[in-house]
């Protein structure tokens, strides 16, 4: 960490992934009051982020490793560990050998992937309602006010309110509209204002993209 | 090429803003922050995880940043440094007491990430040693992260989480339901409003985007922080006023 007394070479050197993220950041937020600009920013950001291939191999194979130490002292989730290795030896096997593009890998991902994907939205359906009728909590009254919101909600997004009142969807709506619009504007723009204080704290190096 | 600039106006909002946070870093110097309950019980839930012997979930999900081309999704990148900074906190709190920190998050960058604050935070405390570094999980997807966890907290029957991050309003609720059935203590605070509205309705102690984008300038020490979120409330007060003035304008016929 840089002290009092260093000099600003050495403020930069401590603090370098900060730096070099503050002026990515600020290429792409120049770029974005530019016209043409902002398709640029976007490949631009995405290029560094997203489609970076080293983060994503380093961290797979700290994944990978920590299910093979798993199957090495063999704990209580070996199965589950073997089958994770296995599936990763495979997959990556099959990539090697016949590229990204093979059909059996693509074959192979959508039919695992599928599993994964079945799976979670299933137990989305179940929440939706279950959280309803079991995890609401209402421990304060601001609580329990949007616990009655959203029940509300409910049944202004579905038959059962027309069916007690037509009332109830009218009062739906309008909470959807002017209430959670307004508050929608409000979050938005005092996390705008947020975003620009956190950025000043960073180019005073208050806050930092790595820890040191 | 020629580059012409565009979106004048919103660049003129940005430079004042930042002009006034700037000076407000150096004028308002001294000011107290009220707690945020959030990070105060997210140091609270180390605690039940530790009486509770289990280790703690803190998940960030895809930690608040997306990737579209929407202004949005940049201001969301400003929750990626807050979020990892809480972990670090949170690691710093939890390796005296011997307690387990699983994490996880969809982006391989964020996941590195984590190491690091997760790392300084064991190390600051004097128990680098504690530090596991597969503790960290990355999965691609949403599905794979969700399904990890709600393995992870039946496996490990996980008595507390702090949800900080982005985690999309439908696939939460399915972590939600898992920590429900160990009985786990949850502080949550999600970026997006509408992924924050079922943490609103489920979790013990919630916070807001903007008490979570302020999480670094609350544990820090240093004055300079606390000034510019004081200059914040400037800003807010001033676009209040607007918004105020500008109403009683339009009801009065004026605009």
């Amino acid at each position: 960490m840089g002290q009092q007394g260093d000099s600003i070479a050495d403020q930069i050197l401590a603090n370098l992934p900060t730096v070099v993220g503050l002026i990515g950041m600020f290429i792409i937020a120049s770029l974005y009051w530019t016209d043409p600009g902002w398709d640029f920013a976007v490949t631009l950001r995405n290029s560094v982020t997203l489609s970076l291939p080293w983060p994503v191999g380093i961290v797979s194979v700290l994944l990978i490793r920590r299910h093979v130490r798993n199957i090495m002292r063999s704990e209580s989730t070996l199965p589950y560990d073997v089958v994770i290795v296995g599936s990763a030896a495979v997959m990556v096997v099959l990539g090697l050998v016949s590229g990204p593009g093979d059909a059996t890998l693509a074959a192979l991902y959508a039919n695992v992937n599928i599993i994964g994907t079945m799976s979670v939205i299933s137990a989305i359906a179940i929440s939706i309602l279950s959280p309803m009728i079991r995890i609401y909590r209402a421990k304060t009254w601001t609580m329990a006010f949007l616990i009655g919101l959203s029940i509300l909600a409910f049944m202004t997004y579905s038959p059962l309110g027309q069916m007690i009142h037509p009332i109830i969807p009218q009062l739906g709506d309008f909470v959807q509209i002017y209430i959670s619009g307004a508050s929608d504007s409000a979050f938005w723009i005092s996390t705008y204002i947020g975003a620009i204080a956190l950025i000043t704290r960073m180019i005073l190096l208050k806050e930092k993209l790595k820890p040191n | 090429m020629s580059f012409q600039l565009v979106r004048v106006d919103i660049l003129a909002v940005f430079i004042v803003s930042f002009g006034t946070l700037l000076v407000s870093a150096f004028v308002l110097k001294g000011t107290k922050l009220r707690q945020i309950p959030t990070v105060e019980a997210s140091f609270e839930a180390v605690r039940v995880a530790t009486e509770k012997g289990t280790p703690l979930l803190f998940d960030t999900g895809w930690t608040g940043a997306n990737f579209w081309g929407h202004s949005s999704g940049l201001t969301t990148l400003a929750f990626v440094p807050a979020t990892l900074e809480l972990l670090k906190q949170i690691s710093k709190e939890a390796a005296p007491l011997g307690v387990r920190i699983i994490t996880g998050t969809t982006n391989a960058v964020y996941a590195m990430m984590s190491r690091d604050f997760m790392e300084a935070g064991y190390a600051e405390a004097g128990h680098p040693e504690a530090f596991v570094p597969e503790d960290i999980n990355f999965y691609p997807d949403n599905t794979g992260l969700v399904m990890s966890d709600v393995d992870k907290i039946h496996r490990y029957n996980i008595g507390a989480a702090v949800m900080i991050g982005g985690h999309n309003q439908t696939s939460n609720i399915v972590i939600y339901e898992a920590l429900h059935a160990t009985g786990a203590m949850l502080v949550a605070g999600e970026i997006w409003p509408n992924d924050n509205s079922m943490a609103a309705l489920v979790a013990d102690y919630l916070s807001f985007a903007e008490e979570n984008i302020a999480i670094g300038a609350y544990l820090s020490d240093d004055p300079v922080p606390k000034a510019i979120l004081a200059g914040e409330d400037l800003i807010k007060a001033f676009l209040i006023g607007v918004v105020v003035i500008g109403g009683l304008l339009f009801g009065l016929g004026v605009l």
